[in-house]
């Protein structure tokens, strides 16, 4: 099992589950069952990380990649 | 008959507010939403009533904007809606058109941005997204006013013809089985037709709060239980995911991309969101905007005191030294002045601020600064709103609906006041010029400096207080980087400018004119000493005893209170000289002892004590209650004292 948030730059993976407060929005952002999502960079910071998903850019925080499980893909 | 009602929704910056202007001529009306300071916009397109909705991604509310824009769906059911689709992102825009198909509203699709598509090589079958749609879909570029003629016929005809409801997504049988269970425990609660049972069955199984408050109040009875008991944990997924496959199938079948050769925004990123010069880059583009504004605004600001003040003189040439005379230069054209003096400021620095939106770098400054944000308590949307402070803290509180946590909103809004207004920026600049001459610019920095850290403690310590509430989330889109037209960035400004000036049309005017008439009364004065100007000052003096601020002094506090505005206009009257004067600087340099140390500690008292009455106002309503309005101007008074003090302490008046 992986979590969203141990990505390294440029790793894909695919959604498998998602377990956040926050999952409704998270789903309507394109975070569904299967949908692949590429790590682009993090934060100056390190925190939050820009993702692709669903042809587009999506920021989150570290804190919220925790509760979202994913698969890589090679 | 009654008029038709149309409502326009969409992702946050689609050109929803380019699409409202187009089809209702520019002339929109503003006002607020019941009981949010949420603007709602309506027009008029003829005789059809268009409501522009906030922006939101979904129908599930996690921030007010959300759930107004359900409501209204719910509710006003209006009789036709307009959803605004990005064609360069139609992926994740679709995500709301399908959700709002399934209320079952008759629904028209524009396609936006169709511009930017052909840019970046996307090629849309409208034809096709329609039939899979099952409504009509017309492409425009609205900034270009391009298709939006075509818009408006449609919008005609379907509202004359009608459009059926129409299921388009078929959920996996599963998913299909409990719908129909749940239609028919909700059958005969109120609100529920035949219609929309459906849309409410799937919320209910997506555990929805808000369908639950409204369809099942009271959650013990029969039903509920049967509807917990089949709810699964998975469900919600299952739904959105169901979604977004039909959506990859209207994508896969009637969108093709063309391979770019350069893509500027990736390119940009590079640089903007760099590693190692993100930050330093950041930093320049916040320097430069403060340095553009007052830069640009010091002209105009002179001109306008010149204007103002041969004005003054020439009225009183022409009509004489007189009560009358005295009313309308000291009265209705001081007020005036306090006004305008203000608008170079603020509006260039919303000029700016709505530059960077459009362009698309403030999603980036919040990305960039988040993880700062978060370690002091706040949110990296609040980064936006604490900028809003420097030019008026009204919109600055305002800014803060698109924070979704209560509690972020709060620490948010409570730390603002701090953050130095352009409105104490003339105090500072009439006795730092006074009393440092070359060297004032320090003085300033030092203030604007002293606010910014007291904005963080006190973040930080309402964080605290705050701590068992839950934090925002962080989940931003970061669109692609435009280049900003000229029309919708002044419209940008002007949404953000406009409270400012509504409060300055009422309140400052009014309480300029309200201090010209304590200044003039009772009639007949031998000294100036007797006015109740004066007296109102000579009151409150006491209290400020042990700060050794004189009464001119106190009276400036004592309206700024209402105003921050007016406290420059304030020791004119008092001192009966222009504001313009240069008499008027050392009088109040005298009035505080002409002691640095005390001018300086006024200053800091003028940068920390409560937030004006707009600003106090614009807290009660977007938080709510009295509570905190209450607890910000407590804690401002009290700091402000402490802190006045403080600088009195170390600066070794007291010995
Ligand atoms: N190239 C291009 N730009 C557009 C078009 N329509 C709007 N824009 C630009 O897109 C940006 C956002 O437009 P707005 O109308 O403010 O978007 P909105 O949906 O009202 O945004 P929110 O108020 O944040 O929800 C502005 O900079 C517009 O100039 C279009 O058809 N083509």
């Amino acid at each position: 099992m992986v979590l969203l948030s141990e990505l390294k730059v440029g790793q894909k993976a695919k959604i498998r589950k998602i377990n956040s407060k926050f999952s409704n929005k998270l789903m309507a952002m394109g975070l569904v069952l299967g949908a692949e999502i590429k790590l682009i960079r993090f934060a100056p910071a390190g925190d939050p990380i820009e993702f692709e998903i669903k042809r587009y850019s999506l920021s989150l925080r570290k804190e919220i990649c925790q509760d979202v499980e994913v698969l890589l893909i090679e | 008959m009654s008029e038709d009602t149309i409502a326009l929704i969409g992702n946050p910056n689609v050109g929803k507010t380019v699409v409202f202007n187009a089809l209702t001529g520019s002339k929109g009306h503003v006002a607020n939403w019941p009981g949010v300071t949420v603007e709602k916009k309506t027009g008029k397109m003829g005789n059809i009533q268009i409501t522009d909705l906030p922006g939101v991604y979904s129908l599930t509310p996690t921030a007010i904007d959300d759930l107004i824009a359900r409501n209204y769906i719910l509710d006003e059911k209006p009789d036709l809606i307009v959803d605004i689709l990005d064609a360069t992102n139609l992926e994740r825009n679709l995500y709301l058109g399908l959700l709002l198909k399934e209320i079952g509203v008759p629904i028209i699709f524009v396609l936006n941005m169709m511009d930017l598509a052909d840019e970046k090589k996307i090629c849309i079958d409208i034809e096709g997204v329609s039939q899979y749609l099952k409504a009509p879909v017309v492409p425009t570029s609205a900034i270009k006013n391009e298709g939006i003629d075509l818009l408006k016929k449609m919008i005609r005809d379907c509202l004359k013809d009608g459009l059926v409801k129409t299921d388009l997504i078929e959920y996996p049988a599963k998913l299909e089985l409990q719908i129909e269970k749940v239609q028919s425990y909700i059958e005969n609660e109120k609100e529920i037709t035949k219609l929309n049972s459906r849309f409410y069955a799937i919320k209910l199984l997506e555990n929805d709060a808000e369908t639950e408050k409204r369809i099942m109040p009271n959650n013990n009875d029969e039903n509920y239980s049967s509807l917990e008991k089949i709810r699964g944990p998975e469900f919600p997924i299952e739904f959105a995911s169901a979604r977004y496959s039909y959506i990859s199938e209207i994508i896969n079948k009637n969108m093709k991309k063309g391979k770019l050769s350069f893509d500027s925004s990736a390119f940009l990123d590079r640089f903007f969101l760099d590693k190692k010069i993100g930050i330093p880059i950041f930093i320049i583009i916040m320097w430069g905007m403060f340095e553009f504004t007052f830069r640009v605004a010091t002209p105009f600001m002179t001109l306008i005191e010149v204007v103002l003040g041969k004005l003054g003189d020439a009225i009183i040439e022409g009509i004489g030294e007189s009560l009358l005379s005295s009313f309308i230069v000291d009265g209705i054209i001081n007020g005036f002045g306090s006004i305008v003096i203000f608008l170079p400021n603020i509006f260039l620095m919303f000029l700016v601020l709505s530059f960077l939106e459009d362009s698309g770098y403030l999603s980036r400054a919040a990305f960039v600064m988040d993880r700062l944000m978060y370690k002091l308590g706040l949110h990296g949307r609040s980064f936006v709103s604490m900028l809003l402070g420097f030019g008026c803290n009204v919109p600055a509180i305002m800014s803060t609906r698109a924070i979704e946590s209560e509690n972020d909103r709060i620490v948010t809004m409570m730390a603002n006041q701090n953050m130095s207004c352009g409105a104490r920026l003339p105090v500072y600049i009439l006795i730092g010029g006074t009393v440092w001459g070359s060297a004032a610019g320090g003085i300033i920095f030092s203030l604007y400096a002293m606010g910014i850290i007291i904005a963080i403690l006190v973040a930080l310590t309402f964080r605290r207080i705050l701590s068992k509430g839950e934090r925002s989330p962080f989940i931003l889109e970061l669109g692609d980087y435009r280049a900003p037209t000229i029309k919708s960035t002044i419209t940008h400004m002007w949404e953000k400018g406009r409270e400012f000036v509504k409060k300055a049309g009422t309140i400052i005017f009014t309480v300029v004119i309200v201090m010209w008439i304590l200044q003039v009364l009772p009639l007949n004065q031998a000294d100036p000493s007797e006015s109740y100007l004066y007296q109102i000052g000579a009151f409150f003096q006491p209290f400020f005893g042990p700060l050794h601020f004189g009464n001119i002094a106190v009276i400036g506090i004592i309206f700024g209170f209402l105003a921050k505005e007016v406290v420059v206009a304030a020791f004119g009257l008092m001192l009966g000289v222009d504001e313009e004067s240069s008499e008027l600087g050392p009088k109040i340099f005298e009035n505080l002892g002409n002691n640095p140390v005390i001018a300086y500690s006024y200053l800091v008292f003028v940068l920390l004590y409560t937030p004006c009455v707009a600003v106090i106002a614009a807290i009660k309503r977007e938080s709510g209650s009295w509570k905190w309005p209450i607890i910000s101007v407590i804690y401002g008074l009290l700091l402000a004292y402490l802190m006045a003090f403080l600088v009195q302490l170390i600066g070794g008046v007291y010995f």
